[in-house]
């Protein structure tokens, strides 16, 4: 179990902000902090993996305390065995990629480890490859491999796929999936953007003005409460298929493709459309 | 020409550049990362043979490596090291004067890479000497070298600190710019001419160098 308790209090454009979160990761889940933009995001998932600084607060991380300010524990950085995934994660430019893989192996890990990551997110082709010659994507998918070779206790993701095409965006998306499948580590992606949390996520975590109003699963966090056996869920339109007088259209919901038929619609791919569905 | 002379001079400038660069890498990166309140007396105290003449750089330090003062006393008596007119003294000297010339140029190095590069080590789990070692040092050769080349040019044509501490004693303190200063009194102007040319070839060939690897567009990075 991973529990974070965060109090801070900070100025942004001379207007006073604060957070207020407390919240538990279950070993080997994957969770998300969603909010808009200045909900704190980015500001709690820096005092976890330690670059900035908390007011007051508690992070432990199974049986490691990496902060708690009434004991004046303030883990260094690189002592709090953590992988962050920035929105725009640096690769160093004077090492080749297999160079930064490498770089950020400890002795004790295994190098079997970063061969099958290596598999997994099909990079063989680019580790003799110099950072400036990969797209966003590519980057991506190294900065992500190289957080993961340390089996870290947590792996963090800024906004991880903010930066990438449409297409690209599902295949990291479906890549990190699988791999999470696989190594099982607890994660915490923090996005605005609805269909990559719940895509992405067993557990959801909402944030507003720097507190968690709501948490649980995307099924049950979204839904209406008006409506008893039905719930509304927000989809994104992955294909069209346009029929004589309908559309067929192709609706990724949560984890899920749901195909309905819409009369007279006009939609496209990418639109968001709202869908009722039965509660499970 | 004495050739001896010349050998002095190289050597001096070679052994500062070695123990500059290597107190340099450290005291650079404690300045453009530390934000200790007092870190401003140490940037002062660094810049000041800047602005400093000379001979005043020079004077001092012949005063307090002097004998008859305290430090120079606690120096030859208990360490048996004597600073003044000895080649000891000159490499000494000469860091010091050379000291902001080559913290600056480093710390310039250290200030134009981003700090997202050192967060996305220290995540990685790196210490900080690994991080200076294998991730910043190497992305900035260029205010190394440039660091390097002022810190050697400038030594070579070092005189008022020199003369000061060293004086003029052959094949312990004597170097081209002294032996230069020499010639011209003797009014030996052949000789003058030739230890002339001889730093203005070193000069010459060192920003030739520097430029030249810092223009050239097909280097690896």
């Amino acid at each position: 179990m991973i529990k974070i308790q965060i109090y801070k209090e900070f100025f942004k454009s001379a207007n006073q902000f604060y957070i207020d979160v407390d919240f538990s990761l279950k070993k080997g889940s994957f969770n998300a902090l969603f909010g808009d933009s200045g909900s704190g995001k980015t500001t709690i998932l820096n005092v976890i993996a330690g670059i900035k600084y908390a007011d007051r607060g508690k992070i432990s991380v199974l049986d490691n305390v990496w902060l708690d300010t009434s004991a004046h524990i303030n883990l260094p950085i690189n002592k709090r065995k953590i992988g962050v995934v920035f929105q725009n994660s640096i690769l160093f430019p004077h090492l080749t990629v297999y160079e930064n893989l490498v770089f950020s192996k400890d002795k004790n890990d295994s190098l079997e480890l970063m061969n099958e990551l290596i598999q997994l997110f099909s990079i063989s082709d680019l580790l003799r490859q110099f950072p400036e010659n990969l797209s966003g994507g590519e980057k991506q998918k190294v900065a992500i491999v190289r957080s993961l070779i340390r089996n870290p206790d947590l792996l963090l993701l800024d906004e991880p796929f903010s930066a990438v095409d449409f297409q690209q965006r599902k295949e990291l998306q479906d890549a990190l999936l699988q791999v999470h499948q696989k190594l099982k580590f607890t994660a915490l992606v923090i996005s605005h953007d609805i269909e990559e949390v719940v895509r992405l996520s067993d557990n959801i975590f909402m944030l507003e003005k720097g507190k968690v109003i709501k948490n649980g699963p995307a099924l049950t966090l979204f839904e209406n409460k008006e409506e008893d056996s039905t719930i509304s869920l927000t989809g994104i339109v992955v294909s069209v298929e346009q029929l004589e007088r309908n559309q067929k259209i192709r609706i990724l919901v949560g984890k899920e493709i749901h195909a309905i038929e819409k009369e007279n619609s006009i939609h496209q791919i990418g639109d968001r459309i709202k869908v009722e569905m039965k509660k499970k | 020409m004495d050739f001896e002379v010349i050998f002095l001079t190289l050597k001096l400038a070679l052994i500062t550049t070695f123990i500059l660069l290597c107190i340099g890498i450290p005291l650079a990166y404690w300045l453009n990362y530390s934000s200790r309140k007092w870190k401003v007396w140490v940037e002062t105290i660094v810049s000041l043979p800047i602005v400093l003449p000379p001979t005043v750089l020079g004077f001092y330090l012949l005063f307090f490596f002097s004998p008859e003062n305290w430090l120079g006393k606690f120096l030859d008596q208990y360490l048996g090291i004597r600073l003044v007119f000895t080649f000891t003294g000159l490499v000494i000297g000469s860091i010091i004067y050379s000291f902001p010339f080559m913290i600056q140029s480093i710390r310039t190095g250290y200030s134009q890479i981003p700090k997202s590069y050192m967060h996305e080590a220290l995540v990685l789990g790196k210490s900080k000497w690994v991080i200076i070692r294998r991730i910043l040092l190497p992305s900035m050769k260029n205010s190394l070298l440039t660091g390097c080349v002022l810190t050697f040019s400038h030594t070579i044509g070092e005189f008022g600190v020199i003369l000061m501490i060293g004086g003029n004693i052959p094949g312990e303190t004597r170097v081209i710019s002294i032996a230069l200063f020499d010639e011209v009194e003797k009014l030996n102007y052949h000789t003058a001419h030739m230890y002339s040319a001889c730093l203005l070839l070193v000069s010459f060939i060192v920003l030739f160098i520097v430029y030249s690897k810092r223009n050239n567009p097909f280097r690896k990075k």
